[in-house]
């Protein structure tokens, strides 16, 4: 009886705990490849950021701006674009699926672009610390070198998208304005031809000083008719009405008078031809003029400004450690994978073998 | 000779007698029928199932008879804590949690939770509940754990059915199942985890009445510390190293990850409380097959 409880035991000791950790033993320790890590980690800084007068850190709702952008980064060296760069640039497949290779570590050589992917992903891990924003980058492959080269590989290609995504921010941006200040130049220009065209037209520089002088003339003139007419009455009170003088003075006086009345007309007339509709046409043509300049300042003001807004929203990246080289290889962690699975099976065990001992007493 | 030394010798005699008789016995059955160990196993197998579903029925009447009202609360529970909790996010204003629906979001949850709950608080009295019927032979101390356990599970499944039928019934809010078997994965390891609770606490609890006063203050504050309320994602880096020691949170994790699609944070790891259930299991089998004989005692 004891005996037979003996055999049953140890039967389930051998199935559960003595087979499994062989195998893993023996794969472990005789076939597994040597897989060596590189690591680095980076950050992004940008040129300058406004501070948040709501600082929330206190709390614990972090600002997220920055850590978006290295999580935007993340997502991009897990993507399958960035395999396709660097599968195109170091050739990933054919080391990872090289033969010399144990089987179960290496990649199958029929494999599928997601099976590929997959094991990518397995073999690049990223860390985002989310305290100091850094990323810590790690990659494992079969050999030293090439791991490094992987890491390199990576940090090369998140520098062109990193630089990508700047250009496209700050163009995407800028265009507008430039569009914006160029448009108003042309405008400006149209302002200015058609004031020279109507100056040239109306053979005048300006109407306000037309204007000046017609009236300065009316008013040289009307004292002249003044100084005459008085003269005139002084001289009737002396000499007769036919007396050559007064009819000297007389046909002098009504030269003025239609001299003046010319002038006013050169003012004010109902043809339309007059000063004052030219100075209407005038001041409204530099309105237009001085709208356009106005409208022409602020937008360079503008641009300008959206030129710093651009350059502050730089983002750099930075490499706070560079790839590192192996010296060891860290993967398989050999001990750290045979105890565990010693320590899962010596459970497993217990529970197999104490549920049959259970079962057993219930006979 | 003196009284006392015949005494002792007729106790010697009488004590030899039975054995040869018990021999006499075995031997006998031994002779009509050879019992192979798969036949043994086969057997106890039996014996094993039919003390267990005895036990369940019995457990099931019980909690019929208590009070009607006990065994409606059992399968309305879940629901009754998930509106609750639900309408407090409702009330701030926020409807959706890590872009799911926050009645989905709390009862995916409450139903990992509860499974762990059940097995602190009904399923370790099954041993001190059940204490009448271990002076039967057949009826072992592990049984009523295991009778326990799978009635409370069973009922705990219903309720999880009402749960969500009620969801897509009334509000018209379905999971969209995105990872069936990481569901099962969560499910089997919470059980696991609740087992191996239920069952350590079972033995130590029939030998020391204060573990059983001590846990239940304990555990009071672990629906807060197990990420049911709300979405881990959306804690500091600093609280979520310290929660992920919960094994709660990421069975939790898991459930609303192939349950409803939401996205897992970063600590998150399901073989850790997958193998702390095989270890609690396997302890408490270890402690069980210790004490087995001083639980019936008891």
């Amino acid at each position: 009886m004891k005996n037979r409880l003996f055999s049953i035991s140890s039967f389930l000791f051998i199935i559960i705990f003595i087979i499994p950790v062989c195998v893993v033993s023996i794969y472990y320790i005789a076939f597994a490849s040597d897989r060596y890590e590189s690591t680095a980690s980076i950050y992004i800084t940008k040129e300058s950021t406004k501070s948040n007068p709501f600082d929330l850190s206190l709390i614990g709702i972090t600002n997220s701006s920055s850590a978006r952008d290295i999580l935007v980064l993340k997502a991009f060296i897990e993507s399958p674009k960035m395999l396709d760069l660097l599968d195109k640039d170091l050739n990933l497949r054919k080391h990872f699926s090289n033969p010399k290779y144990d089987y179960f570590s290496r990649l199958s050589k029929n494999s599928s672009k997601e099976t590929f992917f997959e094991y990518y992903l397995k073999h690049v891990t990223m860390v985002f610390d989310d305290e100091a924003r850094l990323l810590l980058l790690k990659t494992q492959s079969f050999d030293r070198h090439y791991s490094e080269s992987i890491l390199n590989g990576i940090l090369k290609h998140s520098q062109t998208f990193i630089d990508k995504l700047n250009t496209n921010i700050s163009s995407s941006q800028l265009k507008f304005f430039d569009a914006q200040v160029k448009k108003s130049e042309m405008e400006l220009a149209k302002e200015k031809s058609k004031l020279l065209q109507f100056q040239k037209q109306n053979n005048i520089l300006s109407t306000k000083l037309t204007a000046g002088t017609i009236i300065s003339t009316i008013t040289a003139l009307e004292s002249e008719l003044a100084a005459k007419k008085s003269l005139l009455s002084s001289r009737l009170d002396v000499l007769s009405e036919q007396a050559p003088a007064i009819r000297r003075l007389r046909s002098s006086i009504q030269g003025l008078e239609k001299q003046i009345a010319l002038e006013n007309a050169r003012l004010t007339n109902k043809d339309g031809n007059a000063l004052s509709d030219l100075d209407a046409k005038f001041q409204e043509i530099k309105l237009f003029l001085e709208y356009k300049t106005l409208r022409y300042k602020s937008n360079i003001d503008a641009y300008e400004q959206a030129q710093n807004e651009a350059a502050r929203r730089l983002r750099f990246l930075t490499v706070v450690s560079p790839p590192t080289l192996a010296d060891e290889a860290l993967y398989p962690n050999r001990p750290y994978i045979i105890l565990t699975t010693a320590i899962i099976a010596l459970f497993l065990y217990f529970i197999a073998s104490i549920m049959v001992a259970t079962i057993r007493e219930h006979t | 000779m003196t009284s006392s030394a015949f005494f002792k010798r007729m106790q010697l005699s009488k004590q030899s007698k039975t054995h040869k008789k018990d021999d006499l016995f075995v031997t006998l059955i031994s002779k009509f029928k050879p019992i192979t160990p798969a036949q043994e196993l086969k057997r106890g197998f039996y014996n094993f199932k039919s003390v267990i579903w005895a036990l369940i029925f019995k457990e099931f009447k019980i909690r019929l008879g208590e009070s009607k009202l006990g065994i409606v609360w059992v399968l309305i529970e879940l629901i009754v804590s998930m509106i609750v909790m639900s309408w407090i996010w409702l009330i701030i204003g926020r409807t959706k949690i890590d872009n799911i629906h926050v009645m989905l979001f709390l009862g995916a949850g409450f139903t990992i939770f509860f499974i762990i709950r059940r097995g602190f608080s009904p399923v370790p009295q099954g041993i001190k509940s059940n204490s009448a019927l271990l002076n039967y032979p057949g009826v072992k101390p592990i049984d009523t754990i295991f009778a326990r356990f799978i009635l409370e599970m069973w009922l705990h499944s219903i309720a999880v059915i009402l749960l969500f039928f009620s969801l897509f019934w009334i509000l018209g809010l379905s999971p969209i199942f995105s990872d069936p078997l990481l569901c099962f994965q969560a499910l089997g390891s919470s059980a696991m985890l609740a087992l191996g609770i239920g069952l350590l606490l079972g033995i130590y609890q029939t030998f020391y009445e204060s573990i059983g006063k001590v846990i239940s203050i304990i555990t009071q504050p672990l629906m807060i510390m197990s990420a049911i309320l709300y979405s881990m994602n959306d804690l500091p880096q600093s609280a979520r190293e310290v929660l992920s020691w919960n094994p709660i949170v990421h069975l939790v994790s898991a459930f609303r990850q192939g349950l409803l699609g939401a996205n897992a944070f970063p600590e998150y790891d399901l073989s850790y409380p997958t193998f702390l259930g095989l270890f609690f299991l396997g302890i408490a089998f270890i402690s069980y097959h210790a004490n087995r004989f001083r639980l019936i005692q008891k």
